[in-house]
């Protein structure tokens, strides 16, 4: 064995040449050029909804949230502690109290908030989110930059999202097996033209494991059945409100109201921001 | 007590505690692997500068006797709570660009509850903030262009209506 001296000073000239081959900053270091790994740590202290407005902020962190969103490290600000909805929600909290840990949850996405979707040929082409506070039964709502974003649904991470915590499902041999939905419809300034048209449980077809649908899967499965009626297939731009509730069942029950909406004024088209 | 030298990436060399120095996760292992006594011969830590060197030993310093972290499992449960103790906010009132090199140091020296400080410090700095503001705080140079920024800002006039 050689002396402790020697082998010193290996290590050393080991770590000085594989660190002259590590990048060197140049300039001032900013915070786009934090590795990875410290991005993942800040956001993972931040709410779901200023993960949000982050991606928006710095295509970095849009793209850091595209590929890690389900990342473990997030499951607690998707699931759990959020402003808005999420197992601490204190409209929920004492249910969660009391029957976890055989509550499924959802994601926080579907606690209170409005969602537009703009269909194009049958397919959902954007979706905007607006919270519930900023918004009136009549479609007057008063938008502010940060919370009015339209997202597309190809390139957004909520959208790749799993509907229930992962870490939950099969809980005490309790499966997440599907989702109830509950569909009303209305017409746009008219609420009391408002009518229940289905109440339904969909829980895949045979061999789909349901435990993998997606924030988007919800929203097309939404979509889809909302379009078999006729006030609604015609419209290009169509409001939900989503209001789900977690039974300590198998089930997630979904309220949805549909709301068809005006188009907008000719000329003003609404923009899609690039980066989300 | 034995002290330990650290280079720093422009050739200054730091004594310190041993103790203090072992805070540092990279650096405990390092001393492991040789086996002990190196008193006569300098550490280098290439990558991290003597000023910033000198502000994560003044970290370690007060923080030499604090308890382990705990372990990996219980992290997990670890609330998300971005409270920060009252002499860590005073440590991290620096300009961006050193607490930008404190998380570097503290990343890559393994030093985790430092590095942790410096995460919530920079949560912080975003918590209820508009992207428009996020970016006004670090400087990010908005990417939309003039055209984009009018449709934003009509679009938004129509909404109000």
């Amino acid at each position: 064995m050689p002396p402790p001296m020697l082998q010193l000073s290996n290590l050393i000239n080991t770590i000085s040449s594989s660190l002259k081959a590590a990048p060197v900053f140049r300039g001032r270091l900013k915070l786009e050029r934090l590795p990875v790994e410290v991005h993942l740590q800040i956001l993972s202290f931040l709410s779901f909804e200023d993960q949000f407005r982050c991606s928006v902020a710095l295509p970095v962190w849009h793209n850091i949230l595209l590929a890690h969103g389900r990342d473990v490290i997030f499951i607690d600000t998707r699931y759990g502690n959020t402003e808005h909805g999420g197992l601490n929600h204190p409209k929920i909290a004492p249910v969660v109290i009391s029957l976890s840990p055989i509550y499924l949850g959802h994601h926080a996405i579907f606690g209170y908030r409005w969602c537009e979707l703009q269909i194009t040929l049958g397919k959902i082409s954007s979706v905007t989110f607006y919270p519930k506070t900023r918004i009136t039964y009549n479609c007057t709502f008063l938008p502010t930059p940060e919370t009015v974003t339209a997202v597309d649904p190809n390139n957004c991470y909520i959208m790749n999202d799993l509907l229930i915590p992962p870490r939950l499902q099969g809980f005490r041999n309790r499966a997440f097996k599907g989702v109830i939905l509950q569909m009303s419809i209305a017409t746009y300034n008219r609420p009391s033209t408002r009518a229940i048209r289905e109440w339904e449980f969909y829980q895949g077809k045979d061999g789909t494991d349901m435990t993998k649908l997606t924030v988007m899967g919800l929203l097309e499965l939404v979509s889809e059945r909302a379009m078999l009626y006729d006030e609604v297939r015609e419209l290009r731009r169509v409001r939900l409100r989503f209001r789900a509730e977690c039974q300590p069942l198998e089930y997630v029950h979904f309220y949805v109201e549909i709301l068809d909406l005006p188009d907008p004024p000719t000329g003003v088209k609404r923009l899609l921001r690039r980066f989300i | 007590m034995s002290t330990i030298k650290l280079l720093s990436s422009d050739n200054a060399e730091l004594a310190v505690d041993k103790e203090v120095a072992e805070r540092s996760i990279l650096i405990k292992n390092m001393l492991e692997d040789v086996g002990g006594d190196m008193s006569d011969q300098a550490i280098p830590i290439p990558n991290v500068n003597e000023a910033v060197l000198r502000k994560v030993i003044e970290w370690c310093e007060h923080h030499k006797s604090d308890p382990p972290p705990p372990a990996d499992e219980d992290s997990d449960s670890r609330k998300k709570s971005t409270d920060i103790e009252e002499w860590d906010q005073k440590f991290m009132q620096v300009d961006q660009e050193m607490l930008f090199e404190i998380i570097l140091a503290a990343n890559y020296l393994d030093i985790k509850p430092l590095l942790d400080v410096g995460c919530k410090t920079v949560a912080n700095m975003i918590k209820g903030k508009s992207p428009e503001e996020i970016r006004k705080t670090f400087n990010i140079q908005n990417d939309f262009t003039p055209e984009e920024e009018d449709q934003i800002r009509r679009e938004n006039e129509w909404a109000e209506e």
